[in-house]
């Protein structure tokens, strides 16, 4: 699954969120950490349902942490 | 590494060495022309004990090592992975089993048959296990 159109600011948001670390965003979302880093560097692009539990951990809404670029 | 990236280093290093070293026996057998089946019965049973052994041993060894994460299911992530991984080998698989019943009628005998089947569970596996490695390398 190529993430090149899809970026995203999930490092920025953790760094935002007292640095949470991606076991803790991992736990949130209940995803393994290698699957965090693997959204945050745009290697997976997370299904909807993980995309919008991101955003709800973050408390922001799903465009603030994905952004597609055709 | 993940849990399951180690789980299958572990399944494919059990592979290679294991049955690498009984297919080994079983060509230079054939090579000399003196294969017999019963000969290799007790190989084979021995290399299926020790393969069943040396998965158990190590993935308990890798559990105890990460218990949180060998008890969480898999995820979405992983769950592709072991998709993706298994539409691959089951070519391999077909592959195998196609070219064996080519074989078949060429006459080969049944311990030529058997172990070419055997051969090709054990290669679609080791492309499985390497399939997974790279897409977990890989990120998916």
């Amino acid at each position: 699954m190529s993430g090149e159109q899809i970026r995203n600011d999930i490092r920025k948001l953790r760094f935002e969120h007292n640095e949470m670390t991606q076991q803790e965003l991992a736990e949130k979302i209940g995803v393994t950490r290698q699957t965090i880093n693997a959204i945050e560097q745009g290697k997976y692009s997370p299904s909807l349902e993980a995309a919008f539990r991101i955003a709800a951990a973050f408390s922001v809404p799903l465009e603030r942490v994905f952004q597609y670029h055709p | 590494m993940s849990f399951r990236e180690k789980s299958a280093w572990i399944s494919l290093l059990a592979y290679l060495g294991i049955y690498g070293f009984y297919f080994a026996n079983v060509g230079s057998a054939l090579m000399r022309g003196d294969a017999d089946g019963l000969q290799f019965l007790g190989l084979f049973g021995q290399s299926v004990v020790l393969f069943v052994l040396v998965i158990i041993i190590g993935t308990v060894i890798v559990a105890v090592l990460a218990p949180k994460e060998a008890n969480a299911p898999q995820d979405e992530r992983e769950k592709l992975i072991t998709l993706k991984a298994n539409s691959a080998s089951g070519y391999v698989l077909a592959t195998g089993v196609v070219l064996t019943i080519g074989v078949i009628f060429y006459g080969a005998k049944d311990f030529l048959v058997i172990n070419l089947l055997f051969l090709s569970l054990v290669l679609s596996e080791v492309y499985k296990n390497l399939n997974q490695i790279v897409l977990y390398r890989r990120g998916a």
